[in-house]
């Protein structure tokens, strides 16, 4: 069975402590619980986490959904988002299955990142290396005031943003992860997974964002 | 609510007091709250537009097309592919809004179906036995400057009660059976609770269902250009399954289809020509004979836990292409007895799909000599040829020939039932048990001429199996055209002190022709091996050689 994988790269740089920090652990909650009760998103989708606060750190390797269990993580530190982004091409490579005259490759992985500042790390590098690998498609969210939206357009096209860093965005955003993640699962399911990479794919492929999320 | 427009007439009013008719709505209500309470422990912060969508229900009262007052829920509980869902206020109905606009000829398409369309099939002879193997569209709504169909709610069986293993650890209590759930090895063998899983007898049943209802459309000159596990609700446990968004419909030359299909059902010759224009005249669109191509895959699926088209073949290093090569244009059954290539390579099969997801262990001929032939004519000369293809027809006869020939297994067997081969020493395919008793069968011959020959069919004996009035004279099908008083059992068969007898309840006129004499209703007459009995003296009445097995 043909996997698709699903790196969520989440910032936990100290400006996330309180609020913000907890509303993230909600939601990869609900995240979890939603696609455990889809059945197609049973049948392929697997998820890894990446956080960066001080450190970029896989917190969670790529694992069946059925396993996953969601981290427990804290905010500290400054915000390596260059450093994440490197370690998610180097999991990617590692992790994803190539095709082989024995076995059918895994759909190209999703990647999703969330950050409420800006890069405490060089950005550039880790965008080379993340453009080395074969994404589906990546979407960065600018979570709050001081998140810079026009420097995650540097790593992906795909860019939303949420103007509040309170709960009620927050979730909103992770719901649409998990719609996003379920509807391309069904797709893909069906084979019909907009491979085209980041250069193809666009957010229109995507279910249409609560009112909390701003579209770019 | 930004939802609700002017031009209607909103009321606030108390969820609670709203009429909620069935469990499954109230289950779902509970979930929502208890998991947005824990959210706002979790992080101390009281969401406040969240809590006030749960506490309180906007009303949304509007007229329908035909001109009847409709009070729905301003906020949809459930969004689908294409539509955002909401409950009318009695939850007997649902208002399915389209979220993009709809145009003249979409609106045109609609008006057909909750019109002509709907009465020709509801307002015809049988009519009232189509309403529970469909959810069909009733009614138009424009509000808002969106268009939305009422369609009735489904009913409380197509919503999981037990839901999954270890206390419903996936959390799908209260929600939709779709038929993902029951089509996966992982999903159905590993996940539902045993209690969800239904057996091999209440598949079949169900997916007669399933062919019956598309046979009607298909009768009416309708195709629904979407079926798959989404549209197509399957309750194992009470073996119903009812057809649903019925909004697509396609009519050759009249109503042209929306949707391409949803992949792993689109037939190949639609995957493959899916790149060219649609008034390419190349291009092959949902019609029913694409239909016909889903459902066979739905019913192999339901039968065997696996795709008929997904093996260990490799097209391409791309993920997508190769994909859309396998559905498409180089699709090749798995199980094809020539070209092996497709053939599932055993290694690639996660743990719980070692056995059923291996046709080398679980070939589809045990679904025997009625519905083998079909599965070759779909997958094998259906791929390339889609005259080839059964028609829902022959797949509802197929199934019901085949629920007569099924036998039960032994307790904890995981396909409960298996079909009898006719041969001397039945086992099942699946956990190996023989039977410990005569198992008798009952070839069925029909009236040729002024001779009784066999008709192809055959009854399997097994311990209170029933005889109704179509095992005994062809004049009767179980279908929408039987009334609803000849439905009952004729006669019944039991084993009892070593010896197996039939009980005649109603068969007028039976006889036990090796010994010349009546068997009168209300009395029996014990099997023995060799013996002939008619069941009916009408002209298409059945006359039947018993056979026994496992001597």
């Amino acid at each position: 069975m043909r996997r698709l994988p699903i790196y969520i790269l989440l910032d936990t740089s100290k400006s996330m402590e309180g609020e913000p920090i907890e509303s993230v652990k909600v939601g990869l909650e609900t995240l979890t619980t939603t696609l455990r009760s889809d059945p197609h998103a049973l049948e392929t989708a697997h998820i890894s986490i990446i956080t960066f606060g001080s450190r970029a750190r896989q917190v969670v390797p790529l694992t069946d959904i059925l396993s996953f269990q969601p981290p427990d993580i804290r905010a500290w530190g400054s915000t390596p988002m260059g450093g994440a982004l490197s370690l998610v091409a180097d999991r990617i490579r590692d992790e994803v299955r190539k095709s082989t005259p024995d076995q059918k490759a895994d759909w190209k992985p999703l990647v999703f990142l969330m950050t409420d500042g800006i890069p405490t790390d060089h950005l550039d590098s880790g965008v080379a290396e993340l453009r080395k690998v074969k994404t589906g498609m990546v979407v960065a969210c600018a979570a709050g005031p001081n998140a810079d939206k026009d420097l995650l357009m540097r790593i992906t096209e795909n860019v939303v943003s949420l103007d509040t860093l309170d709960n009620a965005s927050i979730s909103a955003f992770f719901k649409w992860i998990s719609a996003s993640i379920s509807a391309t699962s069904q797709k893909v399911d069906l084979g019909k997974q907009d491979n085209k990479g980041d250069d193809g794919a666009t957010l229109e492929d995507l279910p249409p964002p609560p009112p909390e999320i701003n579209l770019h | 609510m930004k939802t609700v427009k002017t031009r209607a007439k909103t009321v606030k009013t108390r969820a609670k007091t709203a009429n909620t008719r069935t469990k499954t709505v109230k289950i779902r209500t509970k979930t929502a709250n208890t998991r947005t309470k824990t959210a706002n422990t979790r992080t101390k912060t009281t969401n406040t537009r969240t809590k006030t969508a749960n506490t309180r229900t906007k009303i949304v009262e509007t007229k329908t097309i035909s001109g009847k007052t409709i009070a729905f829920e301003a906020i949809h509980f459930a969004s689908g592919g294409m539509k955002d869902v909401h409950y009318t206020t009695d939850k007997a109905n649902v208002v399915a809004f389209f979220r993009d606009p709809v145009d003249r000829r979409g609106m045109e398409r609609l008006k057909s179906i909750v019109g002509p369309y709907r009465e020709g099939i509801f307002q015809n002879d049988g009519g009232e036995y189509w309403s529970e193997l469909f959810r069909w569209p009733t009614d138009i709504v424009e509000h808002g400057g969106r268009v939305g169909v009422v369609v009735p709610a489904y009913e409380p069986h197509f919503y999981f009660k037990t839901g999954s293993i270890d206390n419903d650890t996936l959390n799908i209590k209260g929600k939709e059976k779709q038929g993902k759930w029951f089509s996966t090895c992982r999903n159905h063998n590993k996940l539902l609770h045993p209690e969800e899983r239904g057996d091999w007898l209440s598949r079949i049943r169900s997916m007669i269902r399933v062919s019956r209802a598309v046979r009607r459309m298909h009768a009416a000159g309708l195709a629904h250009s979407d079926l798959s596990h989404k549209n197509v609700l399957i309750d194992p446990v009470s073996a119903k399954a009812c057809v649903i968004d019925i909004d697509g419909l396609v009519v050759k030359g009249k109503h042209l289809p929306d949707v391409i299909g949803t992949h792993e059902f689109i037939a190949p010759e639609a995957v493959a020509t899916s790149h060219l224009d649609r008034n390419d005249p190349k291009r092959v669109l949902p019609c029913p004979v694409t239909d016909q191509h889903a459902l066979s895959v739905m019913i192999y699926m339901h039968m065997l836990l696996r795709h008929p088209l997904r093996g260990g073949k490799k097209h391409h290093d791309d993920p997508a292409t190769d994909e859309s090569l396998a559905m498409g244009k180089r699709a090749l059954f798995i199980e094809h007895p020539r070209a092996h290539s497709n053939r599932v390579k055993p290694k690639q099969l996660r743990p719980e799909e070692r056995k059923w997801g291996d046709p080398d262990k679980i070939p589809y001929t045990i679904s025997g000599p009625y519905l083998t032939p079909l599965f070759k004519r779909a997958f094998v000369d259906g791929i390339a040829d889609p005259r080839a293809r059964p028609t829902p027809g022959e797949w509802e006869l197929a199934l019901m020939r085949t629920l007569d020939m099924i036998v039960p297994c032994a307790p904890g067997c995981d396909m409960g039932w298996h079909v009898h081969d006719g041969s001397n020493r039945p086992r099942c395919p699946s956990c190996g048990h023989g039977h410990s008793n005569q198992v008798p069968l009952l070839e069925v011959h029909s009236k040729r001429g002024s001779r009784h020959t066999p008709n192809g069919t055959r009854i399997a004996v097994w311990n209170k199996k029933s005889l109704f009035r179509w095992h005994a004279d062809s004049e009767f099908v179980p279908n929408e055209r039987l009334p609803v008083d000849m439905w009952g059992r004729v006669g019944y068969m039991q084993f009892h002190a070593g010896q197996w007898f039939i009980k005649n309840l109603g068969m007028e006129g039976m006889r036990n022709v090796s010994e010349d004499c009546e068997i009168p209703v209300g009395e029996h007459v014990f099997l023995k091996p060799g013996q002939i009995l008619l069941l009916s003296p009408g002209e298409r009445g059945h006359l039947v050689h018993v056979k026994m097995t496992n001597q």
